[in-house]
């Protein structure tokens, strides 16, 4: 395997043996899933001159030595370089899903061009630089010790900006939603806030939402910061409605009640709901994104309206029917819904006992029913029997295991 | 269906009811922005803090305060650009010196940030040791179990709540406040020495050469404890970690000030009241040998509880930067090196992050527990030495602070400039005067 730091540094010769320079760095330039070093970067004195990669005559072991033109150009400030530019920074290493920072980077020959085509993350890299490669080959022996590997491909990385860097990196949006959005909320929060706005801005609004639902509080309003209000109201009506409104109870009220009056009226007035519960109440940790539905229906109007409408919804282990004031008539699990005839009232279908939870009894009351009945999710009802909304298992199990701050 | 209006309280109940519970939260808010500053800050009245405080009062009287005076103005600004550096790059110091100068000069950092930070470490240790000591408790006791019981705490992840009870015991130390005005000391004296700067005469007994390097010695473990660098690095740290950006940088620039302005108030009483009760001119140097002696400046507080108040307080002081140092030192080095770190997180996943942390602990209990070793000295000597690394961190700070693709608009002023370059120069030049006067043939 070859790496960048064993290049830099090396004289670069012409073809009679005459030394041109020391070589500080190379350009490069993207080309398919692996970039080509188009250049070098060498120095002589004070004078930076880039030598274009068809004057390299051949590479060997301790020279590059170059075929002499005319004149090389200066290295100019719109060149992307892979010394100044990459190596130190950080990257998304969307295999581990975490950031990391790069210690060297990884070349290969195809034919006569150099490719990028790693990133070394470990320990290697480092010791190699240091020029400790020996030393730690000693110590890994001596220790009967492997030190992980550490190189990730280079189409495996995603890079985030480097805070000196001249030329701006593209961060895609297409690879970072392949991660999920508990994996992308980790890497937000590792990223400077420079990145972070780079890193948000390619993703679309759902994607965002979906990252603010996993996030941290902390993570949370330091994200809603950096957006423009338009835009945080647009993430705030894609977040599920519980979730959006923990998240406006955190922000000083004026802002919030502005935010709620960007958003769209009916997902404002079902975060507005929720807000209404103190917290440690049932009502502050219910949703209100559940199946509902008449309780006069037949099974299969119920299953046509849960393949429409229900289809977004965030609960959906079981359907909740009411009846015409609002009041919770049964229960059904999705498992007996699907098994049922299609004609069959739903009605008919109800188990006897109804187990419920009042919205302003304390929420460690809804996750003892959750447990003591088996159940995944557990309907929330008003004093006078009408249906509130839905605490689900995880969101009540959230009270036992709250994350433990930095 | 699913969330109709007309299933829910009507909005005008609603909103009453949505005012509770924000103004709940709102409240809980405010105690969140506990500022950095103000912790850093404070912080650094650690054990060796308050050791070095006492003997400089002990020993030289109020001839000292006019140097704090200045110390906390360019504390203020060293404080106010790490927080700056924090808000406009979003990223830690670390990070920052890693990208910027690359990995020799990252490595040359991080060594000198180590060694400082061993160092104090083992002062917390020896801090820890000394109020064992004065409550009877040996320290080949004391110090193995509260090595043991920081190390399991952060292990366990559960350190958040536990570094605010040591908070709380170190703000026993602000009965030097009260003691220093019931030690009634001749305050126009005091302000005067505080404003106007002087020497303490030389005792008629003493050489001049070991006058001027016990000075040199005290003067240096005072730069070096109120301004470590630690805690730039922690600082900076918890302003991204907070998400503090330029845009609301008002509320960040005051804590940086307040911060340096309260801590250093706090030393100023410790030395006044150690002054007060413990300098006498005419003595030979008061050598402040142990922590009771230290302790016997609060008599005035505490009568014959003295002891225990001291101890107490030491003790908090103590525990608290023995925890937050060491696992300050490993984020730092982590984030440099692009290590895994993290509370929490098991050998096999942050083994570099725990290792540093097991590593300044073990050093330092290890030191700190050796029978008859001379716990306020050894304090003293780890301040100098962070002192004498100041200016190594500081220069990497300038250099970046005034770096324009990295800080735009945000670059430092010349005053800014002036004051910490001349901070850098003036503590080389004063370790480089202790070198040569300690190299002087008598």
């Amino acid at each position: 395997m070859i790496f960048l730091s064993q290049y830099l540094n090396r004289p670069v010769r012409t073809v009679d043996g005459r030394k041109v320079g020391t070589l500080r760095d190379v350009t490069f330039v993207s080309e398919g899933d692996f970039p080509v070093v188009a250049g070098l970067v060498c120095a002589k004195g004070r004078q930076r001159r880039v030598i274009p990669w068809r004057s390299v005559d051949r590479v060997t072991l301790d020279t590059f030595v170059v075929r002499e033109e005319a004149a090389w150009p200066e290295l100019g400030p719109a060149e992307r370089l892979l010394a100044l530019d990459v190596m130190d920074s950080q990257v998304v290493d969307m295999d581990g899903a975490h950031v990391v920072r790069v210690n060297d980077l990884q070349l290969a020959w195809q034919g006569q061009i150099l490719r990028v085509v790693g990133v070394d993350i470990g320990p290697w890299g480092l010791a190699r630089r240091l020029g400790l490669a020996p030393a730690l080959a000693w110590l890994s022996r001596a220790l009967r010790w492997q030190p992980p590997e550490g190189v990730v491909r280079w189409d495996m990385v995603e890079p985030v900006e480097k805070q000196t860097a001249t030329v701006r990196l593209r961060v895609s949006s297409d690879r970072l939603a392949r991660l999920h959005p508990a994996d992308l909320a980790d890497i937000v929060a590792e990223l400077g806030h420079e990145q972070r706005s780079q890193v948000l801005e390619a993703l679309d609004d759902a994607q965002l939402a979906g990252i603010m639902e996993e996030a941290s509080p902390e993570l949370q309003s330091a994200i809603l910061d950096g957006l423009d209000e338009e835009r945080a109201a647009d993430v705030l009506e894609e977040m599920e409605p519980d979730d959006a409104a923990d998240l406006l109870s955190e922000l000083p009220e004026e802002r919030a009640r502005d935010l709620m009056e960007r958003m769209d009226a009916e997902d404002a007035s079902e975060v507005r709901d929720l807000l209404a519960y103190e917290d440690g109440t049932v009502g502050a940790l219910m949703t209100t994104s559940f199946w509902e539905v008449p309780a006069s229906w037949s099974v299969g109007r119920a299953l046509d309206w849960v393949r429409g409408e229900g289809a977004a919804d965030e609960l959906c282990s079981y359907l909740y029917a009411v009846d015409a004031e609002g009041r919770l008539a049964g229960v059904l699990s999705f498992r007996h819904l699907v098994r049922a005839d299609v004609a069959t009232p739903l009605a008919a279908l109800f188990p006897g006992q109804l187990v419920t939870v009042g919205a302003r009894e304390p929420a460690m009351s809804a996750l003892e029913k959750l447990f003591h009945y088996n159940l995944l999710s557990l309907p929330v009802l008003q004093e006078d029997g009408r249906l509130l909304g839905v605490v689900g298992v995880l969101d009540a199990l959230s009270l036992v295991h709250e994350p433990e701050e930095p | 269906m699913p969330g109709t209006g007309k299933l829910h309280p009507s909005d005008a109940e609603a909103d009453a009811l949505v005012t509770i519970r924000f103004n709940k939260r709102r409240w809980l808010m405010l105690l969140g922005t506990l500022g950095p500053g103000i912790l850093a800050a404070s912080a650094g009245n650690d054990a060796g803090g308050i050791a070095t405080y006492a003997t400089a009062g002990a020993r030289y009287g109020y001839a000292m305060l006019w140097a704090l005076l200045l110390i906390t103005v360019a504390l203020a600004m060293i404080q106010e650009m790490a927080t700056r550096m924090g808000a406009v790059t979003g990223k830690g110091l670390s990070s920052l010196i890693r990208e910027r100068f690359g990995l020799r000069a990252t490595v040359f950092a991080m060594g000198c940030l180590l060694v400082a930070n061993v160092a104090t470490t083992l002062a917390d240790f020896a801090g820890v040791a000394a109020a064992a000591e004065l409550f009877g408790v040996p320290r080949w006791l004391a110090v193995p179990v509260a090595a043991g019981g920081l190390w399991w705490l952060v292990a366990k992840g559960s350190f958040a709540r536990v570094e605010r009870t040591f908070m709380l015991l170190a703000f026993v130390f602000l009965s030097y406040v009260a003691a220093a005005f019931l030690a009634r000391p001749d305050w126009s004296r005091v302000l005067h020495d505080a404003v106007v700067p002087n020497w303490p005469s030389v005792p008629a007994a003493t050489a001049m050469r070991d006058h001027l390097q016990g000075y040199l010695l005290v003067l240096i473990a005072t730069i070096g404890t109120t301004i470590t660098p630690w805690m730039q690095f922690f600082l900076q740290a918890s302003v991204v970690d907070k998400g503090v950006t330029i845009r609301q940088y008002g509320f960040a620039r005051f804590d940086a000030f307040f911060g340096a302005l309260t801590a250093d108030l706090v030393s100023f009483f410790i030395i006044v009241a150690t002054a007060a009760a413990l300098f006498y001119p005419a003595m030979q140097p008061h050598a402040l040998a142990d922590a009771a002696s230290a302790a016997s400046a609060l008599v005035p507080v505490a009568g014959r509880h003295a002891g225990l108040l001291f101890g107490v307080g030491l003790l908090g002081a103590s525990l608290l930067a023995a925890s937050v140092v060491p696992l300050a030192t490993a984020y730092a080095v982590c984030e440099a090196f692009g290590f895994e770190a993290g509370l929490g997180k098991d050998f096999r996943r942050a083994p570099v992050f725990l290792g540093l942390y097991t590593l300044l602990i073990g050093l330092g209990a290890l030191v700190a527990v050796i029978p008859g070793l001379p716990l306020l000295p050894l304090m003293l000597v780890a301040q100098d030495i962070n002192g004498i690394l100041l200016p190594v961190i500081l220069v990497y700070m300038l250099r970046l602070v005034n770096d324009r693709r990295l800080m735009g608009v945000h670059v430092n002023g010349v005053v800014y400039n002036t004051v910490v370059w001349g901070m850098v120069v003036v503590v080389s030049l004063l370790t480089a005067t202790m070198v040569v006067t300690s190299l002087w043939p008598t």
